[in-house]
């Protein structure tokens, strides 16, 4: 398995654990076509999109994009950020002997209602990621 | 767990000082032997008792310094040669300051807190943990002891030294954290890296 699709899978699995399932907060990747429009949701996003250690090895940034109902102020996105918080800031993931996924600081910023749909809120988590292979 | 075996950050990387004042290198400064010193964590505020295996972490680190000792190369003028050899010399003490988010609070010269250890002259055993990850143990007092059920239940690698707690420099700040340089003189050899198995 290539660096790009260990990362997918190791970061995904993450959102499927029982853990993060037990946080009840819907959860689904970007380019995915959802089922329902039930609120609250998220949208992750990995992008492994810096330079890394060796050619092996790559950096990059986890998106997760918030949506809230419109008009009920921040409270449920900073809840469902600390969450995020909780299950990924500073947490080392090791993908097999030699072969790690470490998480940094993470940042919480609102962007305001949804392009797309009048009726969200969208707020964006962004905690930065290093993928590392010996 | 075993030694770190992947790349990564030392984000949980920890300095702990043993806080037994009859504290004395081990004769073999074995793993084992140094992990007898750092059994039991201890708060800022305890007394220092010939118990044993208590320790406290200092906390708030901000940077730690290199590990280990400077190498000191000499050069060796070589006759008939168009260069120099080079031999390893005796190095130089290294110099260790930590710098550290500043709490006073937990650097108050009062009856058994840490920050009288500071400048008491006494010999103390000191821990450098490299973490990348955070032990998963569940005891307060064991979490960062080194035993298995502490730091054994994460990758680690441990270095051990004797040194004395000289000297703590407060860098007030206006628009950053206030910060402090803890200078901790070196008193023995650098042992490790060594790790503790689950």
């Amino acid at each position: 398995m290539g660096k790009y699709l260990n990362i997918d899978t190791r970061i995904f699995s993450i959102f499927g654990s029982d853990a993060w399932l037990s946080e009840s907060v819907k959860t689904y990747p970007c380019n995915f076509i959802k089922l329902d429009s039930t609120v609250p949701y998220i949208r992750i996003s990995i992008i492994p999109s810096g330079i890394g250690v060796n050619k092996n090895s790559v950096s990059g940034v986890l998106i997760a994009d918030i949506f809230i109902p419109n008009g009920s102020g921040p409270k449920a996105a900073s809840t469902i950020a600390d969450k995020l918080d909780t299950h990924l800031i500073n947490k080392t993931f090791e993908i097999a002997e030699g072969v790690s996924t470490q998480f940094f600081n993470s940042t919480h910023s609102l962007v305001g209602t949804d392009v797309d749909n009048s009726a969200l809120y969208r707020t964006t988590y962004t905690i930065p990621f290093n993928y590392n292979e010996v | 767990m075993t030694h770190i075996s992947s790349i990564g950050a030392g984000l949980y990387s920890d300095l702990s000082v043993c806080r037994d004042p009859s504290f004395a290198v081990p004769a073999t400064p074995s793993a084992a032997n140094w992990a007898t010193f750092f059994a039991t964590e201890i708060a800022y505020s305890a007394a220092n008792t010939a118990t044993v295996g208590e320790f406290t972490r200092i906390l708030n680190v901000r940077e730690f310094p290199q590990m280990g000792v400077p190498p000191n190369i000499v050069n060796v003028p070589t006759f008939g040669s168009k260069t120099s050899r080079q031999v390893q010399g005796q190095a130089d003490a290294p110099t260790f300051e930590v710098t550290l988010n500043y709490v006073p609070e937990l650097w108050q010269k009062a009856t058994n807190q840490l920050g009288v250890m500071v400048g008491d002259g006494n010999l103390y055993g000191f821990r450098f943990a490299l973490l990348n990850a955070d032990s998963l143990g569940g005891t307060a007092a064991t979490k960062y002891a080194t035993v298995a059920a502490g730091l054994g239940t994460v990758a680690n690698s441990l270095y051990y030294w004797a040194g004395k707690l000289e000297a703590l420099q407060i860098n007030p700040q206006l628009t950053d954290a206030n910060t402090a340089v803890l200078t901790i003189s070196i008193q023995s050899d650098f042992y490790g890296a060594f790790t503790i198995d689950p």
